[in-house]
């Protein structure tokens, strides 16, 4: 309960730092997204943790902001949160590459339903056209944010359970 | 006849040669002599002086060097502090000068009544292009309201809370705004993509478009007053086979540097669903 509530400023602050400066720094068309990489950080560190409480949090602060349907972003956040876990059980010796690894694929699952949502809402989103001006560059700049995103929640994670071994 | 004693001579002769030296030095004649006299031990002294003074110098320089870092830091001290004044200055001047901006477009416009808004965020997914500006309902805004710079057209309110709104940006991909040629009788329409990029469709292929020519708000379909500025036709992409010939359009409001908005807020929305046949 405490670690939710915890969580609850972390995602808060971090989803007004996307909104303000990580959406408006751009590689072509893609951008980043340091709520769904701080959300896999600390899956993969904190193998305890609420997940679900978090992705739902994380979920709910980042449909407030967005123009995405609700569904859509809540769909990304848990998905990312169950394949987080899910690598970490596979890559259990090592914490950095199945973070790297949820990340690749959470960001492709992500592309995939929000390119989905958007030909259902009858928006032309020409898949090939996203793929290289979105997906790609938004790719780059998720790994480019991973380390640093990863010793950030490290920290916080670490603070909130400090004795914890929560590096493996 | 009485002796003097020599002695008392002596005196007498002493206090009347330095009684005149006093009466020649008070009237001027000696000074040319003093001069000539004191030079030499004048020179003296500046030497000893500045041998003394450096080294003086030389034994108190570590309490000077102490003084001199914290004079130093005092002073890098003031320097950041006027270097991060003159930075919020510098940021005030450029909010000052897109506010006088704004205004001018306010002027130009005199029949719309505006809200002038900062942009405080973007939509976190790159697919879409919203705005985020810090003024929602209470300060009056509502859903469907048009949003202009002093450049031209950005977009409309989609979502309004009480302190903030979001605001749709023409190059979103769900956007269309349907514009006519500044030069020309015809109309359009404009649509936004993934990327970013604004692409004039529905233009017939007996129309004759060049590069540069200037679109502006039609007012058709009820979302948009008419007459705003748009952008400009860059690139024609005309296929025969096609019933229409599109091109890019190169939007005149840089979305990426955007810091203001203002936000018309009287004009009415009209809305043609109930109108539109039933696509059911």
């Amino acid at each position: 309960m405490g670690q939710l509530l915890i969580s609850l400023p972390v995602f808060l602050i971090l989803s007004v730092i996307q909104t303000v400066a990580i959406s408006r720094i751009s590689i072509i068309a893609g951008s980043g997204d340091i709520v769904m990489l701080a959300l896999i950080a600390w899956i993969v560190i904190d193998e305890e943790g609420n997940h679900l409480g978090w992705a739902i949090i994380s979920g709910f602060l980042i449909s407030i902001l967005s123009a995405m349907p609700i569904v859509t972003v809540f769909g990304i956040y848990i998905t990312a949160s169950i394949l987080a876990r899910i690598a970490r059980r596979i890559f259990w010796q090592s914490p950095i590459l199945a973070l790297f690894s949820t990340i690749i694929l959470a960001t492709i699952m992500k592309f995939l339903i929000e390119i989905f949502t958007l030909q259902y809402l009858g928006i032309p989103a020409p898949f090939i056209l996203s793929l290289t001006s979105v997906l790609l560059p938004t790719l780059v700049l998720n790994i480019f944010y991973t380390f640093p995103i990863y010793v950030l929640m490290g920290d916080i994670a670490h603070w909130i359970s400090p004795k914890d071994e929560i590096y493996a | 006849m009485k002796s003097i004693d020599p002695k008392r001579l002596r005196n007498i002769i002493a206090t009347m040669v330095v009684i005149g030296l006093i009466l020649l030095s008070l009237s001027g004649v000696l000074r040319p002599f003093l001069g000539v006299v004191l030079d030499p031990f004048v020179a003296m002294q500046r030497w000893l002086s500045e041998r003394f003074m450096a080294l003086y110098d030389f034994f108190t320089l570590p309490r000077d060097v102490t003084e001199l870092l914290q004079r130093n830091a005092e002073l890098e001290n003031e320097v950041s502090n006027l270097q991060s004044q003159v930075i919020q200055l510098q940021e005030q001047l450029r909010e000052t000068e897109v506010l006088y901006s704004l205004l001018d477009f306010a002027r130009a416009r005199p029949q719309d009544q505006y809200i002038a808004a900062a942009v405080i965020g973007q939509d976190p997914s790159p697919f879409l292009h919203y705005v985020i500006i810090d003024r929602g309902s209470d300060d009056g805004i509502r859903y469907g309201m048009p949003v202009v710079t002093q450049q031209g057209l950005v977009g409309r309110v989609d979502a309004v809370t009480s302190s903030a709104a979001r605001v749709q940006l023409i190059t979103d991909p769900g956007a269309v705004v349907n514009i006519k040629f500044q030069n020309k009788s015809e109309n359009a329409q404009i649509q936004g993509s993934v990327t970013g990029e604004i692409m004039l469709e529905m233009v017939s292929q007996t129309i004759s478009i060049n590069s540069g020519e200037i679109l502006l708000t039609s007012g058709l379909g009820g979302n948009y007053p008419t007459d705003i500025l748009v952008g400009q036709v860059s690139e024609i992409e005309k296929t025969e086979n096609n019933l229409f010939q599109s091109a890019v359009v190169q939007p005149v409001v840089d979305f990426n540097a955007m810091r203001a908005v203002l936000v018309i807020t009287n004009f009415e929305r009209i809305n043609i669903q109930p109108l539109l046949p039933d696509q059911g």
